[in-house]
Formats: C-alpha cells, structure tokens, sequence
C-alpha cells in the first residue's frame, strides 16, 4: 500500500506539510510506503492525498479538514474511504487536457530518478547523444516549437544561430525567473519533474555546442531550488550531467544561480548582467545573445518549459505536438487558470482554444460565485478581455491582432468586484516599482503614468489628463530600451478600449 | 528558517567559496544576508577587498536588488503577495489587514525586531491566493488569521 | 552657446579592416564595420539629439533621444542610435515629425523631475537638457518650459542637499538626470570605480560610493 501526499508549493501552502506530519505520526504507518509526490496541477483539489492500494489509486481533497483525532493508520484509511475517493487522471479537468510535457507531474517522488525513467526519463537524452547536433536541432525547427516564455521566437532558429557561431566556449541559460503575476508553469515543473528539465537542458546545450548552462531561479521560488539543488546532485551521480555524459564526448555541467528579486531579471540581456555579477540592466540588442552573450560568449537562452518540452519532441511526440495548431501556436501550451476561478491549475492544450471554452471546460466559474467581470491574459503586459470577448482564441496570432500577447500563458480571472481603474494603475505601479531605470520613458514614465491615473479616478472625463495617458502610453511604447517599458501601455490599452467608461469617458 | 543572525561566523569564510566563481558576487551577497540578516559596511568592505571591486561597485549591485538589505530585518520576513491574482482575491484588503495589525507599513519592522512586513509580485502560488510568504513557506488562501497562527506556531 | 566645445561623435572609435556603406538622411557615408549610426552621423555633420552619450565612453542607450528609425528595424519602438551599429545598405531618418515629437515627450519626462530656472545654476550655458530644450522649443527666458508631466503633487526628486564637500565641484542631486555618464566615466576613463547608482527605476540615485559625501569616498577629482 502507498500513500501519496504532494510536496509542492501550492499544495503545502494548504496543509500537505501537515498533514504529511499527522500521517507518518499514525499507528501503523511503519507497514506502509508514504511518498511525497509532486502535484497533479488540479489545485483546487489541494491538498490531494491519494492512496494506492492493489494497483488502484485514487484521492480526494483534504484541505481545512481536521484530523487530529486519527490514531491509526486504520482510523486514517477509515475516514480516507468516507470521503468517496476518486481516480484523478479520469476527472475532465485533466482528462480533457493533452498533457505532453507535464505528463509526468503528480505520480510519484519528483526526486524518484528511476521512476522518472520507467517514464521515458532520459532516452531522449540518449537518443539525442547518438545523432549530430545539427539532426537535433533540425528535430527542434520541424516540430514548431516556439519560446514559452512570452516571446514566442521559433526555437530551432535560435538553436541554429548558436550552433553556428564559431567559438570553442558556449552557454546555455535557462530562464527560470517567472515573474509574471498569474504564473506558475516553470515552478510546477522545477518542483514536481525536475529531470525534465534537466534532461531538455542537456539535449539543448549538445545540440549547440554548450558545456555550461546556467540555471538562473528567481529567489521566490525557495522550494523550487531544493528540488533543483537535489535534481541536479542526482543527475551528476548517475553520470547524466558532468563529464562524458552516458559515456559519450559530451560534458555539461549546471550551475544553479539565484536572482534576488528584480522582474526584469526575467529580460533576457538583464538575466544575463545578473548571472555576471551586475545590476539587472538592460542591455541593448544588437548584439543578440546567441552571438554575444553570458561573458561575451555565444549564448543559448530558453525559458523552463521550452526545455522541458525538447526531450518529448525526441521520443515520441513529436508528429502529436507538431500536429497541432499552426504558426506561432504549434503545440501544447501550459496556461495557467487562475485568480478568482473555482477550479484553478495548469491546463496543457493546444492554442486552439478560446478564453470561454477554457472557462467552461476547465475553470467552470468564479470562486466568488459572482459574474467574470475581466480576464487578464499574458500577465503585467498582456491584456484584459471583458466578458463579452470570451470567443477570443488563445493562439498567439489572436492575441497579437488585438494588441496582446498569450506571454507566459497566464490567465487571471476577476469577478465583478475588480475596480479595471485600479488595475490600470497597478500596470504602471508595477512598471515603477520594478523598472530598472536605464531609460527615461520607463524611468520617470511610469511613475507619471501613475500619478496620471490617480487623477484619471477622481474624474474620468478630463480631456488633459486623457490625452496625457495617451501621449506617455505612446511614448513609452516608441522609444523604452525593453518590453517592460514598451509592453506596459498594452493592458492600459485594453482597458480603455474593452471597459468604456471604467477608465476614460472620452 | 528564520532570517540568520549568525554574528559569530566570519565574513572573508562566506565569501571565499564564490570569489572564483564567474558572477560570484551575486551568490555572496545572498549567504552573506542569509546569515546575518543584511549587508553591513563591513560586508561591502570585504566583498570589495575579495572581487577587487571598489566598495561603490559593490553598492551599487547589492542596492539594486530587493532581497538584498542595508538594514538587518526583522527576525521574520513576511512577505504579501500583491501581483493580479492574489490582487483577483482581496490581496488589498489582507494587506491592509496586516498592516493595521502589526502597525508598521510595508518595508517596516515591529519595534520589537520581530516581523518585517514586505510586499512580493508573485509568489507562483496564483492558483490558490492571496497568498503570503513567511520566511520561506508559503501560505495560501491566506487571511490575517493564518499568518498571526503560523507565527505563533514558527516562535 | 558662448562655449567652445570639442565635438563629441557620441560613440568611441571603432576599429575594423571592414567597412560598410549606409545612407542617413538620404547621404551617403562609408564607416569601419561596427561604428554606430550616431557616430557616422556626427561625421556627415549630423548631430543626432542625445543626453547620455560621449564619446570617450561606451554607449549606454538611457536618454532615448537619439532614436531614428530605418527600414527592417525589429524589435519594440525606434532603436538608439548610440547603440545600433550602421549595416551595408541601411537607410536611416533622423529626423522627423514623429520623432521630434518622441524627443520632446521625452525631454519633457526630464523637466517634470527637474528644477526650472537656469538662471541659478552653475551649469547655466553649458548644458545638454538646457540645448536639447531649446531646440525642441521648451526653453524662454532662460527657463525650462513647464512639463506637462509635471502634476500638482506629483514625485520628484528636487530640494536634495548640494554635497560641496570637495573643493573642486559641487554635486547637487537635484540636477541629476541619471544619464550614468559620471559613473561610466569614472569606470571606463579613470578606472577609479568610486561612483555607484544606488537602488533602481525612479529611485536611482548617483551615490559616490558607501560615504556620506564626495570628499569621503574613493572619487580621486580627476575631472574626467
């Protein structure tokens, strides 16, 4: 008999932790085999304690329930039953998924290297070792993939651009600073399949050329390290990372960096400054990064789940992945369904879908129970659709025509109750509050765009102060050195634009 | 884990380990405020004297970054979370909860050196806010009374 | 201007056995590969507005000003001109309505966190922000025109202490525009290393070094 409790962040922030201490605190538990599992990504379910017994697992949700009278094991299983338990891979929210890259999250110990293999864990690796680089790369361009990290740049190019420079040292850097508000992927898969993305680093940086990649984890993200941290030590002792990897000519190391709290550290050139020693600055484009990049070096930079998703691509998946969508939106994308939604997690699908069959299909409603008022869609510099925009796809052209991004794939969900003057603010807060100041627009911009607001919610009809936020939203988005400064007067667009009056009466 | 308070151990020895390391100064600065709670003069003094930096090249990184802190914090850190999910959530209202109960702004400490109230964009917890970060740990579904329960228990 | 001043290309010398050929403003001009497009205008006589650029230090691409704009050009907004280098064939404006309507939006972005009256101040007559005003019409009377962006109540950084404590210069706070060229200057000309921008965004401050005052701290009076 086994007994699940996920060690995962969203599920101990309600009670895993606890419950797990309870649990191996109980009369009996010596004859049985408790793991701590990664989560399934169904978080509204957390914490979701599962029980397996004759090879037939099931769970069911245990937060806010009180167990301190258990005594045994029995007493345990007891109240377990009671509780109608339920097999999760068969509820719609993950059924209806096409789960690729996070097809592992949720079945056992993330730090369980064999169980990670009886996966499919590291043949990928393997295989990818037994081809040229160039074949791997080329495996990369056909299946369409493209950055998961916002900037949707097709990843094989980029892959290519490094590959062809001619230098003896360079790097791959993954970009694990998901600073996003509405976010979720990288960490969920840091903590619950770790060797994902370890084994996607590994392919990505033979397939370059890379002997060194550089991990660098935004330092909210403190259980994500530990599992990191523990990843890595394993994959080095089972000669998956380090010298002649699985006996063959490739070495490659990771070196895990920490950032210390900067949102444009998530900027690829700021990344980089940080993970040199600096100031998170931007630096200007050219030179690109894949020429000129981590200690002026070629340099190879992909965001967490672009990784995870390679070594899929090489064992089997790949004519599913690149069957599915077009353009910029081949393949699954890991959306992040959160805010005020009752059933909230990670939803794996193609970009084919619209914001309302998400909703319907997945997140059913509010948590509040009171009506969607906004959807925040691609984080700080995405969009916010109204109610009435729900046939919206999520495809990255989509989103783009309508001056928005899918971003990371966050999407936040607001009741009635959102003040959308209030939520324009914040947009330009948040650009003041984590600007790196080299440039003015960015700078000083933000904190007038604030100030301007401010103003905008006493009365909402002043022609100077609207004209005001129009000429600084345009000057921002024509001359700021990065997206954060020109990205920003994208949601305060949407806002003016799909909540007439909410802002601006023009 | 609480925020380090470790007067006895010796700067040049946390520092030594990352002087070789390309970029080291970034992970010095964090074991050296892991374990004395900030970045004191003496710190910029010695991290300059160890990377051959000048003290202000030193400055100018350590100021640069939020984590990082001239001022020793409060023994706790508690961090609110306050980007658009938790925002979804009525992260104003707890935030204002929190300060009112603890009397101090964000980015103050409690006179008794305890708490050190903070604001964070995102803690990844988005699926289940608003959610606040004490030290290390994560709560979700957060309210005023879980935070004041969880630093009782931490005591 | 009653002072005499070197020009500045705005960007340093850059050497290549290559060259290349581009056109500004529709003039054709032949430069060694790498050489940026503010300085290969500066050769033609064209001096693309700038307020962070100099060309004894390497470019930085904070003010924005010298934005243009060529055909092809990627990326978020106009690139800088200071960073950007010319490309075989590329043809670059610098100057239009849009763009000297951007250079005004953003000298005013200055102004609103600055004081007004040049009459009071030692650099009075030699000043970028006071000939990049005058030329986009935001100086009479020997005042900074008003900004728009500055409202009742709104932030700013005036009314700092003057630090006169070295007798060589005086640094007043209030008239910094975070440009970061004496920081760049003391790095990469004097090699001292004793200026440093504390914090970040709206809060960055020129600080020399962890002293209190300029006579303190590591700043040698070079006059670099």
């Amino acid at each position: 008999m086994k007994i699940y409790i996920p060690n995962e962040t969203t599920s101990n922030s309600v009670g895993a932790n606890h419950f797990n201490t309870i649990i191996s605190n109980l009369e009996g538990i010596e004859n049985i085999e408790l793991v701590r599992n990664g989560s399934w990504g169904a978080f509204w379910l957390e914490p979701f304690i599962e029980v397996e017994r004759d090879g037939n697992r099931i769970g069911t949700c245990y937060k806010d329930i009180d167990l301190s009278h258990l005594r045994t094991i029995e007493d345990f299983l007891g109240d377990f039953d009671s509780r109608e338990p339920f097999d999760i891979s068969e509820i719609d929210f993950i059924k209806k998924q096409k789960r690729i890259v996070f097809s592992r999250i949720g079945l056992g110990d993330p730090l369980d290297i064999n169980l990670y293999r009886e996966n499919g864990g590291f043949e990928s690796l393997k295989k990818a070792l037994s081809l040229e680089s160039q074949t791997v790369i080329d495996k990369v361009k056909e299946s369409g993939l493209t950055g998961r990290g916002g900037a949707a740049f097709p990843t094989g190019i980029k892959m290519q651009t490094v590959h062809d420079q001619n230098s003896p040292i360079k790097y791959l850097a993954c970009n694990a600073d998901e600073g996003d508000g509405g976010t979720f992927s990288d960490r969920l898969i840091m903590e619950s399949d770790p060797f994902a993305l370890i084994e996607g680093m590994a392919i990505a940086a033979y397939a370059v050329g890379a002997s060194k990649g550089y991990l660098y984890l935004r330092s909210e993200y403190p259980l994500a390290k530990r599992f990191l941290t523990s990843a890595i030590d394993i994959a080095n002792k089972n000669n998956l990372l380090g010298s002649s990897i699985l006996s063959s000519n490739f070495d490659f190391e990771i070196d895990l960096r920490i950032g210390a709290g900067s949102y444009v550290c998530g900027e690829e050139t700021a990344m980089m400054e940080s993970i040199e020693g600096r100031r998170g600055l931007v630096r200007s484009k050219p030179p690109l990064p894949a020429i000129n990049g981590l200690f002026n070096k070629p340099t190879l930079i992909n965001n967490v789940v672009t990784l995870a998703t390679i070594p899929p691509l090489l064992n089997g998946s790949l004519s599913d992945f690149s069957g599915m969508g077009s353009g910029k939106s081949i393949g699954t994308m890991p959306f992040q369904l959160c805010g005020n939604i009752l059933q909230s997690g990670l939803v794996e699908t193609g970009f084919d879908i619209s914001i309302g069959e998400m909703i319907e299909i997945f997140g059913k409603e509010t948590k509040s129970g009171k009506p969607i008022h906004a959807v925040q869609i691609g984080g700080p510099l995405g969009l916010y659709l109204s109610s009435e925009m729900m046939s919206t796809k999520l495809t990255v052209e989509s989103l783009q025509s309508i001056k928005g991004s899918v971003g990371h794939g966050g999407i936040v969900i607001f009741d009635d109750s959102v003040e959308m003057s209030e939520q324009a603010k914040f947009a330009m807060e948040f650009c003041s509050k984590e600007s790196c100041g080299k440039c003015t627009p960015c700078r000083i911009g933000s904190i007038r765009g604030v100030e301007i607001i401010e103003r905008l919610q006493k009365d909402k009809s002043s022609q100077e102060d609207i004209g005001l936020l129009h000429d600084l939203c345009q000057t921002m988005e024509a001359t700021s050195l990065c997206a954060m400064g020109g990205m920003t007067p994208n949601p305060i667009y949407s806002i003016i634009n799909n909540f007439p009056g909410e802002l601006t009466k023009e | 884990m609480k925020n380090g308070y470790n007067q006895m151990s010796n700067l040049n020895e946390i520092i030594k380990p990352y002087i070789q390391i390309e970029g080291g100064l970034m992970p010095a600065l964090h074991a050296i405020q892991e374990d004395k709670g900030y970045i004191s003069k003496d710190a910029i003094s010695e991290l300059a004297k160890c990377f051959n930096y000048s003290k202000a090249e030193v400055l100018d990184v350590l100021t640069y970054y939020d984590d990082f802190t001239l001022e020793p914090h409060g023994m706790n850190t508690v961090r609110i979370c306050r980007a658009e999910a938790c925002q979804s959530l009525k992260s104003k209202e707890l935030t204002d909860d929190l300060v009112s109960h603890f009397d101090i702004q964000l980015d103050e400490t409690t006179s008794d050196s305890k708490i050190t109230l903070k604001e964070v964009f995102c803690l990844g917890n988005c699926a289940l806010g608003p959610s606040v970060m004490i030290n290390e740990t994560v709560i979700g579904e957060a309210n005023k009374d879980k935070v004041i329960q969880f630093l009782k228990e931490i005591e | 201007m009653t002072i005499l001043k070197e020009k500045d290309f705005g960007t340093p010398i850059v050497e290549s056995e290559k060259n290349v050929t581009g056109y500004i403003d529709d003039i054709e001009v032949t430069v060694p590969e790498g050489t940026s497009i503010m300085r290969a205008a500066s050769m033609l006589d064209i001096d693309i507005p700038s307020l962070c650029a100099s060309d004894n230090i390497d470019h930085f691409g904070s003010c924005r000003l010298c934005i243009v704009d060529f055909e092809g050009r990627s990326g978020f907004g106009y690139p800088s001109s200071c960073t950007t280098p010319l490309t075989e064939g590329m043809k670059v404006v610098t100057k239009n309505s849009q763009l000297s309507n951007l250079r005004k939006e953003l000298l005013e972005m200055y102004i609103s966190d600055h004081p007004l009256d040049c009459n009071t101040c030692a650099g009075n007559g030699d000043c970028d922000l006071q000939d990049q005003a005058e030329g986009h019409d935001l100086f009479a009377n020997n005042q900074l025109t008003p900004s728009k962006y500055s409202l009742a109540n709104g932030s700013n950084h005036l009314g700092s202490d003057v630090d006169e404590s070295n007798p060589y210069f005086n640094f007043d706070p209030d008239k910094c525009i975070v440009c970061s060229r004496c920081v760049r200057a003391c790095n990469e000309v004097q090699g001292t290393f004793a200026l440093s921008i504390e914090s970040r965004g709206f809060e960055s401050k020129v600080k020399p070094g962890i002293s209190d005052n300029f006579f303190d701290s590591e700043c040698v009076s070079c006059d670099a």
